[in-house]
């Protein structure tokens, strides 16, 4: 039975859904969630009226996206942050931690009507200024949760029947939380995934110890780097792993992979070139405007005004969207067209960005694909990277065998080629054509500890312990 | 200097008295509660609640910590409370600040209950981020994230210092 996914960003309107004026702003779906209940309701709250709000706002927020409300009607936009027509987001505002916490585990927890996949469209009112008859009262919430009530028969009392949905699946997320927390001596694919993604995040925060062996086995230093993890993301420090550490770490892990991708994708775009050669506009198509999604995205991770575009080399409505952002952003008239200054604005914005990355950012991205299949046979110095790659590989997914940096494609060579592809899911061939070789890229990627060389990398990529910023 | 980012929360916090409150009021009448003591300031209630603030800075959204930001936290009178610098993880060590009384937002009444306070972020190679009116809470921890917009060259003015 097909159940709503929760997505991982929202796009909110800061202002009524008319106001042309105010921007959009991009945010990931818990950080949301965070500020609305931090904008809407007091922290210090009993615990069981901010649980039942909290259900409240996220179902709502769930309804709009649902029902595509606002892009059925012809906006850009998921949600709105006027409390006239939805909740209460202010941007940039601090979040208070038990609120931070609880909306860290409930993030993908909804009500519904029993048998419906909706979220409800929890309506709610403060209820001492308004009232709403089939809505939740903010403050008849703190009275009921003062009583004894429990958060889900506080929100009964006031929407009537309800079911509730627990940890629905994530957009982009393909491994839910196991359902039972990892702790020290659980063993297995869970931890190993755990443990790989801690030292990925530690790249960048090195606070979090480094796991010599990510084997699988949840041992005594999986726990210091898990709780260290926690401590600085704002979880319970308790070394567990439960749902809500379990999100954040993939959460996290994931922010810090779209800023090493697109640093690999810049490989794509070739030598950087800042000459403005022609407008680009709705309807045109390729090369040139692959760069410029490419410079969108890039200027996209420091700035959440501007959406992130499919790098397709289609000039299409979303990449519009974007142009329209940005030039926003910087005070120039919202064409959608890039001529000659916004391409000179954009190309600006983004140099700045780059420049300002750490030296070990800038490296100009992982080996790129050959250019031909790679199979039996095949020998040269494509091969040798290859065999790097699954050598280093294999250290960590021992299924692998190990192979010899020879440059020769042989038996043993393909047979490794094999494993990664039964163990990642690709088509079992035993040779490397551009999918297979970009897979492997990217795991050696994730998986290099930050002071090794990175063979086949560019010249001049060195990377150094220090991620100064 | 490079220009300055900067936020006020004010008007948010004036939107959510409305909403919560009986009109909320600061620096007028005292409340409706009998029971005040020497920390009482009129229009505000007892202050003696105390609450924490942490900041966290990144660049990249999260994915990136910046470290050796120089954070200061100051009462919304401009004075000084406190100056620290971030960790290799972007985090300040934390400040307790007062606020009041925890009893004022259990139940709606004309007394702001909580406080507010300015954060300013400098950190080299960066814009310079000010966050007016930033809510603390009695009981609780407020975490305020700033994320850090890079500086180009061409908008310094004077030798930028290099380490």
């Amino acid at each position: 039975m097909p159940v709503f996914t929760v997505p991982e960003n929202i796009v909110v309107h800061l202002g009524a859904p008319d106001d042309a004026s105010v921007q959009n702003v991009t945010v990931p779906f818990t950080e949301y969630i965070k500020n609305v209940a931090s904008s809407e309701i007091y922290p210090n709250w009993p615990e069981n009226a901010i649980r039942a709000n909290m259900l409240a706002q996220i179902s709502f927020a769930l309804n709009r996206i649902f029902t595509e409300y606002y892009p059925s009607r012809g906006y850009d936009f998921d949600i709105t942050n006027s409390t006239q027509f939805d909740q209460s987001f202010v941007n940039g505002r601090d979040i208070f931690e038990n609120i931070s916490q609880i909306a860290d585990e409930l993030f993908n927890d909804y009500i519904t009507r029993p048998g419906d996949l909706t979220p409800l469209f929890a309506r709610y009112c403060d209820g001492q200024r308004s009232s709403c008859p089939g809505g939740l009262s903010q403050w008849g919430s703190v009275s009921l949760a003062e009583e004894g009530y429990t958060p889900f028969r506080i929100l009964s009392s006031y929407y009537g029947d309800i079911s509730l949905t627990e940890d629905a699946p994530v957009a982009d997320v393909p491994e839910s939380y196991p359902g039972t927390p990892l702790r020290i001596g659980s063993t297995g694919d869970a931890v190993k995934r755990i443990q790989i993604s801690l030292n990925h995040i530690g790249k960048n925060y090195p606070a979090i110890p480094k796991i010599a062996y990510p084997d699988g086995i949840f041992d005594v230093i999986t726990e210091n780097a898990v709780r260290e993890f926690q401590r600085i993301f704002n979880l319970t420090p308790d070394g567990i792993v439960g749902k809500a550490t379990w999100y954040k770490i993939i959460f996290i892990f994931s922010g810090v992979r779209r800023l090493s991708e697109l640093d690999s994708d810049r490989l794509l775009i070739g030598t950087v070139n800042s000459q403005f050669k022609e407008s680009l506009r709705e309807g045109d198509s390729g090369r040139e405007v692959q760069v410029l999604q490419y410079y969108l995205n890039f200027i996209a991770e420091f700035n959440n005004f501007i959406p992130s575009v499919n790098m397709d080399g289609i000039f299409g409505p979303a990449t519009a969207a974007s142009v329209r952002a940005f030039q926003q952003s910087v005070g120039l008239e919202q064409t959608g067209i890039v001529d000659e200054t916004t391409w000179n604005a954009i190309f600006s914005s983004y140099t700045t960005k780059y420049n300002s990355l750490p030296e070990e950012f800038r490296a100009g991205g992982r080996a790129p694909y050959p250019g031909e299949i790679l199979t039996l046979g095949s020998s040269g110095d494509a091969v040798r990277i290859l065999q790097r790659f699954l050598a280093l590989i294999s250290r960590t997914y021992t299924e692998i065998p190990a192979v010899e940096a020879t440059g020769y494609f042989g038996p043993e060579t393909q047979a490794a080629v094999l494993e990664y592809e039964r163990l990642f899911g690709l088509p079992q061939r035993g040779f490397v054509n551009a999918l297979v070789w970009n897979s492997i890229a990217e795991q050696y990627s994730i998986l290099s500890q930050s002071e090794e060389k990175s063979f086949g990398q560019f010249p001049g990529y060195n990377l150094s312990e220090d991620a100064n910023a | 200097m490079a220009e300055e980012r900067i936020m006020d929360f004010e008007g948010a916090n004036q939107a959510l008295d409305r909403r919560m409150g009986e009109g909320v009021q600061q620096g007028n009448l005292a409340g409706t509660l009998s029971d005040f003591t020497s920390e009482e300031v009129p229009g505000e209630g007892r202050q003696d609640g105390k609450g924490r603030l942490v900041v966290q800075v990144t660049t990249a959204g999260r994915a990136l910590p910046v470290q050796g930001a120089r954070v200061v936290i100051s009462n919304t009178d401009g004075e000084v409370i406190d100056v620290q610098t971030t960790d290799n993880s972007g985090r300040t060590s934390g400040v307790e600040l007062n606020a009041p009384s925890f009893v004022y937002s259990q139940t709606p009444g004309n007394i702001r209950p909580y406080s507010g306070y300015n954060v300013r972020v400098e950190a080299l190679g960066y814009f310079t981020q000010s966050l007016m009116n930033v809510a603390v809470f009695d009981r609780i921890e407020s975490i305020q994230p700033v994320v850090l917009e890079p500086v180009g060259e061409d908008q310094l003015e004077g030798d930028r210092e290099t380490d």
